[in-house]
């Protein structure tokens, strides 16, 4: 109940409906936009009119965490949130808020714990704190940044494997004007792991998947659009993905990119889906004119410039004339395009991920193997094979860092090994009690094998590292081999072995024979070198005085080679323990494992949209009037509703855009021949929304 | 008319001022209020060559961060030529470079036997900042050892806050495109990098005889 006092003080909500009003308001926490002002002219977006609309809705459907989703609530957001409301809204209507309840206090506790860590991430976030939203006066000055470094820091903390990709620092200094730095933590939390999954992670696989789907959804709606951008060679995603991954904040002027989060929020991805898809069909005719990328994306830079361009300028009505392309657009969004539901998006992310896991790992794949400065001779497959075998390791322990720079400790080496090498396998039976001394042994041989190939001393192995050390010792022939354990062994580097480390090299033999079976040849000649070796010890060259007696490398080879196991050993079946070809049960990527994990692991939201997002939501609030209530304010609700595939429910508002006269017709038979059907939908969207909530400002305006 | 459009891509590590030094070649000046480039973005200026000739830079700008890269989005495709550009005070900016030449030629999609001579020039800014780390000669020994004996590749070390160099290195790059590939362009046609492809590959073979 303390929790509740507390969480709620946070609510603008709470404030606009308690009884000093003036007063509670000072104290709740709020976006930038208080400091700095809100962008826009608030007259101009009947702030002062929407915000009383909005109070009533407050008292009539209960508010913040109890809000109720009532038949006019996408109404009142479709035209424009308030300021004041418009980041509590997003973060009720995402599930943000819900998240922010239920783990109140990690954000600073985050902040605290990792204060004045550096990371990769931190180093990428600093460098474009200035170059997020500019043009935001906030953002001019140290206020606007920290605030801004404070929520992209914390986030890369909590999950480190997703780090920080550009276009977050776009969309949270956007969220931040209207949302306090914990809402927008957790708001980014739900875009990272819910709205978008995969955008912003290392592979960005997701923002590849919705640029496929969205190629898709083109194909199946404007066919002559796709055909010429097939035709011209036109890169769709050339102009597309940035729209996506940075919410259109980029590519809009700001106040339009707020329209389309207000929808978005509400109504999820598709939104963004609509939108793009609006904007090609709007501009189709010039579209099918642009013969390159250049052009292509010349005409789409031009629309966006002019969204708040009037459509009818010489209209008689001032209603009319006041109408912009921005309208136009959402309408085309909404009515064109509503068969693009949350549903299908969720079922076209679902049919087309595996291609883009299979497209991502081979480039990532084949530019790492391209990369490499040095490939040791190994083949392409061969390295194929390595490749897949380091990271699949190295995926486990990869909370830190990036790909780029990511070493693998020792922990994971032994791992890896043992994915190449049955030898370097350590079994359950390796690791009990009686085999105490012999493991030991082994990772003796592991450790010095492990120095060995981190030849720059970083106490980790790149890839690089791993290919150069495994390509030489996989490509030595017979005397090399031999030289190569020699010196593996010789721990001071004097060039010879002392009788404890020749006796250290044979341990090392039996070790890596184990598995070979205690009798049998392996074994003698073991024993049978450990002897020999004894009998040929010298003394060195220089110190022939002392009783101390080494071997020399070259008693050492005639040793091996007089015993037939051995040399069978040193001059091919080391060497070939390496399994460097390919093994299909193993070939599962890291890539294919963190989309696994984003399926499963994380109540298989991927799958499922946003299935599982709050759990038992309906029951943590006791002030809801029923169970319903507030989930219905949620996206999910849509998902058991079949009638609701259609933009929300059609009962309620499927005439809930602005219905413009009808806009330039022209591009669109030049786009579509299917208009045909557009008449039916004319008169089901005829109701204008727009004038009813015009007419409610005003008569707000009027009192 | 048929016009001369030359795209020249503009690559490196991100925050080296790759828009920066685009934005002062187009607006003549320097601004730090700009926006991290999220996947990539163009501008076109007209310029005129030493020989006289005017062509359109369409000069295309990248994301910088890592992650971009593994999107295969192929901002490289049909480019005419390369800027790469480091931070003379970041030495792992100019480290970087070998990775980001290999992946553009990889990603240009150009024939292997083109690879080599594809014209690149390597631009160090920020050299109005006092604490440069990549020396002169380090950048012109990178650039030799990647310079074939059809193309030199080309340093400048700029400076997108006061303008230096700027314009010489961009112009130099515009100069660098050969001409025959030029009035393939022009064409016009719906196969013209193919059409310029094999040109340059006859050119080739008829100068190896």
């Amino acid at each position: 109940m303390k929790d509740l006092k507390q969480f709620l003080a946070t609510c603008e909500s709470e404030a606009l409906l308690s009884d000093d009003e003036a007063k509670a308001e000072e104290s709740v926490p709020g976006g930038l936009g208080l400091v700095f002002d809100f962008p826009g002219d608030p007259k101009k977006l009947k702030d002062r009119s929407k915000m009383k609309l909005w109070k009533q809705y407050l008292q009539a459907n209960g508010r913040n965490l109890t809000m109720m989703h009532a038949a006019n609530f996408p109404k009142l957001i479709r035209v424009g949130l308030p300021n004041r409301l418009r980041g509590e809204i997003w973060e009720a209507c995402s599930g943000a808020m819900y998240l922010r309840f239920m783990n109140q206090g990690q954000f600073q506790n985050l902040l605290e714990t990792y204060k004045d860590k550096m990371s990769l991430s931190v180093e990428e976030i600093e460098k474009d704190l200035n170059r997020s939203l500019p043009e935001y006066a906030a953002y001019q000055t140290s206020d606007g940044i920290d605030s801004l470094r404070r929520v992209l820091t914390a986030y890369s903390w909590k999950d480190p494997e997703l780090g920080y990709c550009q276009a977050m620092n776009i969309v949270t200094s956007a969220l931040l004007i209207y949302m306090s730095e914990e809402q927008a933590f957790f708001t980014l939390s739900i875009l990272c792991d819910d709205y978008l999954p995969g955008y912003y992670s290392t592979s960005m696989y997701g923002a590849l998947l919705d640029q496929l789907i969205f190629e898709h959804l083109l194909e199946t709606t404007m066919p002559m659009l796709h055909e010429h951008f097939k035709k011209a060679d036109i890169q769709l995603s050339v102009a597309c993905l940035p729209w996506f991954l940075s919410l259109y904040i980029n590519s809009m002027p700001l106040l339009f990119a707020f329209r389309v989060l207000d929808c978005f929020f509400m109504e999820g991805p598709k939104i963004l889906f609509q939108i793009g898809l609006a904007v090609l069909k709007i501009n189709g005719a010039e579209l099918l004119q642009a013969t390159d990328d250049g052009a292509f994306m010349h005409v789409l830079k031009n629309f966006f410039a002019s969204l708040d361009d009037p459509i009818y300028p010489n209209a008689e009505t001032a209603k009319a004339r006041s109408l912009t392309k921005f309208n136009e657009l959402l309408l085309v969004a909404y009515r064109d395009f509503h068969i693009v539901t949350d549903t299908s998006i969720r079922q076209l992310r679902q049919t087309h991920q595996l291609k883009v896991v299979a497209g991502i790992e081979s480039f990532t794949k084949r530019s790492a193997i391209r990369n490499l400065d040095d490939s040791a001779n190994l083949t392409k497959d061969e390295l194929g094979v390595l490749y897949d075998k380091y990271y699949n390791a190295i995926y486990y322990d990869q909370k830190r860092g990036e790909r780029s720079d990511a070493r693998m400790n020792y922990v994971t080496y032994e791992r890896f090994m043992g994915s190449v090498a049955n030898w370097a396998k350590f079994t359950a039976r390796d690791r009990t009690a009686e085999r105490e001394v012999q493991l030991g042994i082994g990772q003796n041989f592991m450790t010095r094998l492990f120095e060995y190939i981190d030849t720059k001393k970083m106490n980790g192995l790149t890839f690089q590292d791993v290919v150069t050390g495994i390509g030489h010792i996989v490509r030595n022939g017979l005397m090399e081999q031999i030289e190569f354990f020699f010196n593996l062994h010789d721990s001071d580097k004097d060039g010879y072995l002392s009788k404890e480390e020749v006796l250290q090299l044979s341990e090392t033999l039996l070790w890596l024979f184990r598995e070979k079976g205690e009798e049998g040849e392996h074994l003698t000649g073991v024993s049978g070198f450990l002897k020999r070796a004894y009998e040929y010890l010298e003394a060195k060259p220089d110190e022939e005085s002392s009783n101390n007696k080494y071997l020399s490398l070259g008693s050492c080879r005639m040793i091996i080679l007089a015993d037939e196991t051995l040399e069978t050993f040193f001059d091919h079946e080391f060497a070939q323990s390496f399994q460097l070809t390919e093994a299909p049960i193993e070939r599962q990527s890291s890539l294919s494992r963190e989309i696994f994990d984003s399926l499963f692991a994380a109540g298989s939201r991927f799958a499922s949209g946003r299935g599982s997002r709050r759990p038992g939501l309906s029951r943590t609030s006791s002030k809801a009037p029923s169970s319903s209530t507030i989930s219905s304010i949620a996206p999910d609700n849509q998902v058991s509703d079949p009638k609701s595939d259609k933009i929300g429910s059609p009962s309620e508002d499927s005439q809930v855009v602005q219905a413009t006269p009808t806009p330039s017709t022209g591009t669109q038979e030049a786009v579509q021949k299917e208009d045909d059907a557009d008449d039916d939908e004319d008169e089901e969207y005829g109701d204008d929304v727009l004038e009813e909530v015009d007419r409610l400002l005003d008569e707000f305006e009027k009192s | 008319m048929p016009k001369d459009i030359l795209k020249v891509v503009i690559i490196g590590d991100g925050g080296v001022g790759k828009t920066c030094l685009r934005n002062q070649f187009i607006h003549k000046r320097f601004t730090s209020s700009y926006k991290a480039t999220i996947g990539a973005d163009f501008i076109t200026k007209d310029v005129h060559t030493d020989d006289g000739r005017k062509v359109t830079l369409q000069l295309w700008d990248t994301a910088g961060q890592e992650r971009f890269q593994s999107l295969g989005v192929s901002y490289y495709r049909g480019a005419d030529a390369c800027c790469l550009v480091y931070d003379t005070t970041n030495f792992q900016t100019f480290h970087n470079l070998e990775r980001w030449r290999a992946d553009f030629l990889k990603q240009s999609s150009l024939p292997p036997d083109l690879l080599e001579d594809f014209p690149l020039i390597l631009i160090g800014n920020k050299i109005d900042i006092d604490d440069r780390v990549v020396s002169r000669r380090q950048a012109r020994a990178w650039a030799q050892q990647h310079s074939s004996p059809r193309m030199e590749i080309r340093c400048f070390e700029a400076s997108a806050k006061d303008g230096t160099n700027v314009e010489e290195a961009f112009s130099c790059i515009a100069g660098m495109v050969k001409i025959p590939q030029l009035e393939f362009d022009m064409d016009g046609s719906d196969s013209f990098h193919l059409n310029r492809r094999d040109d340059s590959l006859r050119g080739r073979k008829s100068c190896a005889c």
